[in-house]
């Protein structure tokens, strides 16, 4: 017999008033006639007969728990081994801001401030990234996390640059772009948890679409200019031949009047396209994979954090050539701690973020200008002719990139989450533009 | 019919003695954040155990905590403890006098059972947490659909979390008055294989507690570590993660006679929700309701966890199933032995289950056996405590549903059927099943033994009285009679067999074929000849056919005269072996053998196995390296501030034992002990870590003269006379019948003793030397307004709901008691003497008084803060006390400890004060 028309706010009103006050028996009250019994079901004897239990589980983990990553204990990459509860979506927005000045380029491990002395260049990243969690419901294919990433790119770029660090050609440019990058799409996958297993670990597989451009130019949408040698007979200058230093005297200052033109701007292609790692896009289809370790402290596991979490994890691009170019491989490595300033609210992330790129190459051959009298590279070393060759084209990138890594998490709630991080760059590569910080903020909701 | 009566009338005794049952255990007071002052069981001090001991060499060779072996061992301990030691004064033990019997068997026995629960299954994190239960999954679903009209549209449905946390411990802290529940500690409901029992934290013992939820910063009257246990984490990595169905089973038995223990009474306190009122409470003290109530959900939720997922089809499918329509016939399903989680850690709760895969799909009869032997207990439970398991809980102010009772019911209906379809050749059972190659041919007696063991608790367990008449079943055929036939077939098959193999000497091969009857392994293995015992007496109890007594008592005198070895107090592990190997399987099953030998064992026969237990004991479990730690329930009672071993028994306190930040009090998984000088070369080329027992600077004294405790030989028949009388058969606390042999009337002789002398040798461990309850209750009432006769009898008669043995009463057969009429009176006569009022009331006022044994540091820590200490108590209090104790001790003075630790009001009327917040104390 039911005691309601409504058994279930029946129900509720009697918790209510448990909730209140003690039990008849708490109460000391001789026991009453007790409480005609709900008709509430008692599934006992069917539990997990006509449907798994572990598939009702699995339904409710959402709503149990809204995020299986704890939103203080990862960092500020998604290089950690947990993934998202089945049918949740995550929503980020990033930001990473970089300034490159001259001495920030390299060569040989060391600043290349003769080529790159007075150049400058500023590039603002925006990330849209969408993270999603299914669950294929059967052994070994649980625990999945798909992962849309939509790139931005703006850069400004401002300055002079002398090739081969002839002082006297001075290139200017001063232009800026704002391009879609390659979109990527990965599927991480959590093959090891931590709970059954020292660490935690998952590994990861995508591709990155050729959305983004390749073909970016000096000058193009912008300024570039030249100081160029005066020419002895109105003709470009031979190749091979030692010609006196004073024919880079002269100063025509447009890029149509500069004789050797493709020399110069074909350092790289034969239309005078930016190294790779200055293009938004790669041009062609490239594939990471990657494989992420976590290890999460529990309260008890390393004092004096209560909860903290160290992550480990490694991507490799491969990338393919594209116009000639091959931007080459790029493994991305990371090792960083992460643990609550403020439990439930704010945790710091420390550690080591770096790049290892392998050389790119560019196909063909251009003209550059040598210095063979003094056997110098630089007219400031004694020379006194300069002597025109055709060359393979050399690459521009190369080595590790290493960056210590601060993060502040803040996570008023646990669906929400912001993090700001500076990368301060600790290890300077072998070759190429590294910027000595940059800046990242990043917003995330989960849904 | 008889069995029937007798089953009744215990029950109605029961019945009406537990609303009577007042109470409260003891005696360290806990100041709560709402200001009540609730009581906690303190510490002892033990007796002398000098004269058991014999230094012994010895390498712990394994410290890993193997969760089935170590549960079976604490089952088997269980049952020599305080529930076992009530049993064998009502059978009229002649334990008069025996301090050191009392000792192991009521007190370390006990708390070694009782903490190899709490710190292997909730403390430690060793296994799946509760809160992940499908009971809870069920109720949040439920909570969910009712409260919907509540909640807006879209917001999430309540979590397992929610539920637990938000419904249904608030309203146990009211039903039991404890404030709030243990940080960090994880009760959990499938437990994890194995893992290392290290500490992982500084055990705090200063009273420091910072109290989150309260503010309440310290003065609790109780360690720090009573509520923070996150330092008895173990290590997960050490961790074993897989699922052993026998583990399994053995906890499941673990928890179900622990629930009866905790809810065996209800205690009056101070309401937790109308101040200045007193009301009855549920559990026996607040701690032991909590603990009761958390026994409880962990049972159910492993229950259905095991109906609803473990199910094993033989392809090695799980999922769910309906036990009660389950029929072997129609496609077997069964628990398999091994199975794997796929866990995943979430953050901010323990790892939770997201998938389970079947490691390996034979079914053993070991795994079978313990999971019948454990949930026939929890069926046992479910109509046992009515006050617990009711109709509509929480409305009605139950905890659970009454109707899990009829899953229990079917999961042990599918396990016998299991067992006939699966694991038997002919009418014999065996002990493996494999989908492959189904029965097997050969069973060991470890296995024969569970599942005789298994198969009489469970058809006892369905003849049970209660559960019979709540479930309207016919009294003599029982519950479900045609399953309950079939196991008692299965029992009598394999009984008969044991008795058909056993040798002409009384041995036990380690196995048999048991289609050619030979035997497999060794026949000069001591582990099967305490197997071939216990499944013997099993076999007795359930057909009380004396041909089985009289079998194991053959087995008995093989041990006694091959395998015991005097001079060092340990049973050989095989014939022609000078090294003994321990394992907590042996420490049970030899245990085990000795306590049911000495059940069959006519009274007058009992006193020298009475005599050398002590000796057996201390040297098996305390000197050998077994125990690897202890608290203060038995001995470390200043909590290792100074001294790592204070009670000098070669076992520390547990945050001073081995590891970074010592070790659970529990078993070691391996121990290897040299019988002699030239075995001592053997134990030295043996991996493993030796052991001294003085290392933890316990000064362990060594004064076992040599032949003065041989193992007794018993009588295989014993003989008929006419001075013996025939015994009623005994209710033992777990519920079910057991015969007792005709005896010789126990006339215990005069020894003239004094009523102070029978109260210190009888008395203290439960009541304390000056009479302020331990795990007994305080004296003051019974000294100072009780009369005379109504103090005589509660020893007299006993006092089931607090398991106060019937001292005077027995079996209230011919046979006796253990105390007469006169000696009570004597005991009575004392405690009411002017000489131990004054003792009362000293001892309540804080004085040490040197001719006793120290008491607990907290007894006077927590009555500090009742007497005007403000200051939190550190480890420098502790040790305050402890000084205090020594400088009356050698000073011959009485000294004031209350004063020392800055109580401010007049230790003259502290007792009044007292009493007040005791209030229980003094009502009954």
């Amino acid at each position: 017999m039911k005691t309601s028309d409504s058994p279930a706010a029946a129900g509720l009103l009697l918790l209510g008033l448990l909730a209140v006050l003690p039990p008849a028996a708490a109460r000391g009250e001789s026991p009453q006639d007790p409480p005609e019994p709900v008709e509430t079901p008692a599934p006992w004897l069917d539990l997990g007969v006509d449907e798994p239990l572990i598939d009702i589980e699995r339904k409710l983990i959402k709503d149990q728990i809204r995020t299986f990553i704890p939103p203080l204990l990862r960092g500020f990459t998604p290089m950690h081994a947990f993934t998202l509860p089945p049918n949740t979506l995550e929503a980020g927005l990033s930001a990473r801001f970089a300034s490159i000045g001259g001495d920030d380029f390299f060569r040989g491990g060391e600043e290349n401030t003769a080529a790159f002395g007075d150049f400058d260049v500023e590039r603002l990243f925006l990330d849209l990234s969408l993270f999603y969690g299914f669950d294929l419901g059967k052994k070994y294919l649980h625990n999945f996390t798909a992962f849309l990433n939509v790139p931005f790119l703006a850069s400004r770029t401002d300055g002079f640059l002398h090739p081969n660090g002839v002082g006297l050609i001075d290139i200017m440019n001063r232009a800026s772009t704002q391009e879609i990058g390659d979109v990527s799409l990965f599927i991480k996958k959590k093959v090891v948890d931590q709970a059954n297993f020292p660490v935690g670990i998952a590994v990861m597989g995508g591709i990155f679409f050729p959305t983004g451009a390749n073909d970016e130019r000096f000058g193009v949408d912008g300024l570039i200019a030249t100081r160029a040698p005066t020419l002895p007979s109105g003709g470009p200058p031979p190749v091979g031949v030692p010609l006196p230093i004073e024919i880079l005297a002269g100063l025509p200052r447009t890029v149509g009047q500069f004789p050797f033109n493709d020399g110069v701007f074909n350092r790289f292609s034969d239309d005078g396209r930016l190294p790779s790692v200055l293009q938004p896009g790669d041009g062609a289809m490239s594939y990471q994979v990657g494989v992420f370790l976590t290890r999460q402290f529990l309260p008890g596991d390393l004092p004096p954090f209560h909860r903290a979490a160290l992550h480990f994890g490694t991507t490799q691009r491969f990338r393919q050539k594209a116009d000639g170019v091959d931007r080459g491989d790029l493994n991305t490595h990371q090792l960083t701690f992460v643990f609550p300033l403020k439990r439930d609210f704010v945790s710091l992330e420390v550690g080591y973020f770096g790049t290892y790129q392998s050389a790119d190459h560019y196909d063909g051959t251009f003209i550059t200008p040598f210095f063979t009298d003094a056997g110098g590279t630089n007219v400031s070393s004694g020379a006194t002719h300069v002597t025109f060759k055709e060359v393979p084209r050399p690459p521009f990138t190369k080595g590790e990139w290493g960056n210590l890594v601060t993060s502040l998490i803040v996570s008023p709630d646990p669906q929400i989450r912001f993090v700001a991080t500076l990368l301060t760059r600790v290890v300077e590569p072998d070759l190429g533009p590294a910027p000595p910080n940059i800046f990242r903020f990043s917003l995330s909701a989960l849904f | 019919m008889t069995r029937g009566i007798v089953r009744k009338t215990c029950l109605a005794l029961l019945l009406a003695l537990l609303p009577a049952g007042s109470l409260l255990l003891a005696h360290t007071l806990m100041n709560t954040p709402d200001g009540r002052v609730i009581e906690i069981k303190e510490g002892t001090a033990q007796p002398d155990l000098a004269i058991y001991r014999t230094p012994l060499k010895s390498k712990v060779q394994e410290r890993r905590f193997y969760m089935g072996n170590a549960q079976y061992a604490a089952n088997e301990m269980f049952f020599v403890g305080q529930t076992g030691f009530t049993d064998m004064i009502r059978a009229v033990f002649p334990v008069r006098a025996k301090q050191a019997f009392h000792w192991v068997t009521h007190q370390e026995a006990y708390w070694y059972a009782r903490l190899t629960m709490g710190f292997g299954a909730a403390t430690s994190h060793c296994g799946i947490s509760m809160i992940h239960g499908p009971y809870w999954t069920v109720k949040a679903q439920e909570y969910s659909r009712k409260n919907r009209l509540q909640r807006d549209r879209g917001e999430r449905s309540l979590s397992n979390k929610d539920i637990f946390l938000g419904f249904y411990l608030p309203l146990l802290y009211k039903r039991v008055g404890i404030p709030r529940v243990f940080d960090d500690a994880h009760p959990v409901y499938l437990e994890f294989a194995s893992g290392m029992p290290y500490f992982t934290g500084k055990m705090g013992v200063a009273d420091d507690f910072r109290d989150p939820q309260s503010a309440k910063d310290g003065a609790w009257g109780v360690p720090r570590y009573w509520y923070d246990t996150r330092p008895f984490r173990w290590d997960h990595d050490t961790m074993d993660v897989m699922l052993d169905m026998g583990a399994i089973g053995q906890t499941q038995k673990r928890r179900a006679v622990w629930m009866a223990y905790m809810y065996k009474a209800n205690h009056i306190e101070e309401s937790p929700s109308v101040p200045g009122e007193e009301i009855t409470l549920l559990g026996n003290d607040a701690e032991e309701g909590l603990r009761g109530a958390m026994l409880t959900w962990m049972n159910t939720n492993q229950i259905l966890a095991l109906k609803a997922q473990f199910a094993a089809h033989p392809d090695g499918k799980l999922g769910g199933i309906n036990p009660l329509r389950y029929r072997p016939e129609e496609g077997l399903r069964y628990f398999p032995h091994l199975i794997r989680p796929n866990l995943t850690l979430l953050g901010d709760l323990p790892e939770r289950p997201v998938g389970w895969s079947v490691k390996d799909r034979r079914s053993l009869l070991w795994d079978q056996s313990s999971l019948l032997w454990g949930m026939s207990e929890y069926f046992h439970q479910v109509y046992r405590l009515p006050e617990i398991f009711t109709a509509n809980p929480p409305v009605d102010g139950g905890l659970m549903e009454k109707s899990l009772g009829p899953v229990v019911r079917g999961m042990n209906n599918m396990i016998v059927r299991n067992l006939a379809a699966m694991h038997r050749q002919g009418d014999l059972l065996v002990s493996e099943w494999s989908p492959e190659t189904g029965a097997g041919t050969t069973v060991t007696l470890r296995d024969s033994a569970l599942a005789i063991l298994a198969l009489r608790e469970f058809v006892d367990r369905y003849l049970e009285i209660n559960a019979v008449e709540a479930l309207g079943a016919d009294e003599d055929a029982g519950i479900d009679p045609e399953v309950t036939r079939l196991a008692g077939k299965m029992l009598r098959a394999q009984a008969e067999f044991l008795l058909a193999v056993q040798g002409q000497d009384g041995s036990f091969y380690e196995g048999y074929d048991v289609t050619s009857r030979r035997g497999t392994g060794r026949s000069t293995v001591a582990r099967s000849q305490f197997a071939g015992i216990r499944a013997l007496l099993a076999a007795y109890h359930a057909t009380e056919n004396e041909k089985y007594a009289r079998a194991a008592r053959q087995t008995w005198n093989l041990l006694a005269g091959s395998y015991y070895h005097e001079p060092t107090g340990l049973f050989r592990s095989q014939l022609g072996s000078d090294v003994v190997e321990l394992t907590p399987y042996d420490v049970g099953i030899q245990l085990g053998a000795i306590r049911e030998i000495m059940f069959t064992t006519p009274v007058h026969l009992i006193e020298p196995i009475l005599d050398w237990y002590p000796r057996w004991w201390v040297q098996t479990v305390d000197i050998s390296g077994m125990q690897q730690s202890e608290l203060n329930f038995t001995g470390e009672l200043f909590y290792g501030v100074r001294d790592a071993d204070f009670d000098g028994d070669g076992i520390p306190f547990a945050s001073k034992g081995p590891g970074r930040h010592g070790i659970a009090p529990s078993l070691a998984a391996r121990v290897a002990v040299a019988l002699g000088g030239s075995a001592s070369s053997a134990l030295a080329g043996l991996e493993g870590e030796d052991h001294d027992p003085d290392r933890w600077g316990g000064n362990v004294r060594y004064e076992y003269q040599a032949g003065s405790m041989p193992m007794p030989r018993l009588p295989i028949t014993i003989e008929e006379s006419d001075e013996l009388v025939e015994r009623s058969p005994m209710k033992r606390f777990d519920g079910l019948t057991y015969p007792l042999p005709a005896s010789k009337p126990y006339h215990p002789s005069d020894t003239g003793l004094t009523g102070k002398q029978l109260l210190q040798r009888n008395c203290i461990l439960c009541h304390g030397w000056t009479g302020q309850g331990i795990t007994g209750l305080p004296w003051r009432a019974d000294a100072f307004e009780r009369t005379r006769d109504s103090m005589f009898e509660i020893p007299k008669f006993g006092r089931a709901s607090r398991l106060m043995p019937e001292w005077g009463l027995g079996n209230a057969d011919g046979v006796g008691s253990v105390l007469s009429d006169e000696e009570i009176y004597r005991i009575v006569d004392f405690v009411q003497s002017d000489e131990f009022k004054t003792l009362i009331e000293e001892a309540e006022a804080g004085i040490i008084h040197p001719q006793f044994p120290p008491k607990d540091a907290y007894y006077y820590i927590s009555r500090a803060y009742l007497h005007g200490r403000k200051e939190k108590a550190t480890e420098a209090d502790i040790l305050t006390v402890l000084e205090a104790y020594e400088r009356a001790v050698a000073t011959n003075t009485k000294i004031n400890v209350l004063e020392l630790l800055g109580a401010t009001s007049s230790a003259a009327g502290a007792h009044k004060e007292e009493q007040t917040a005791a209030g229980a104390a003094s009502r009954r």
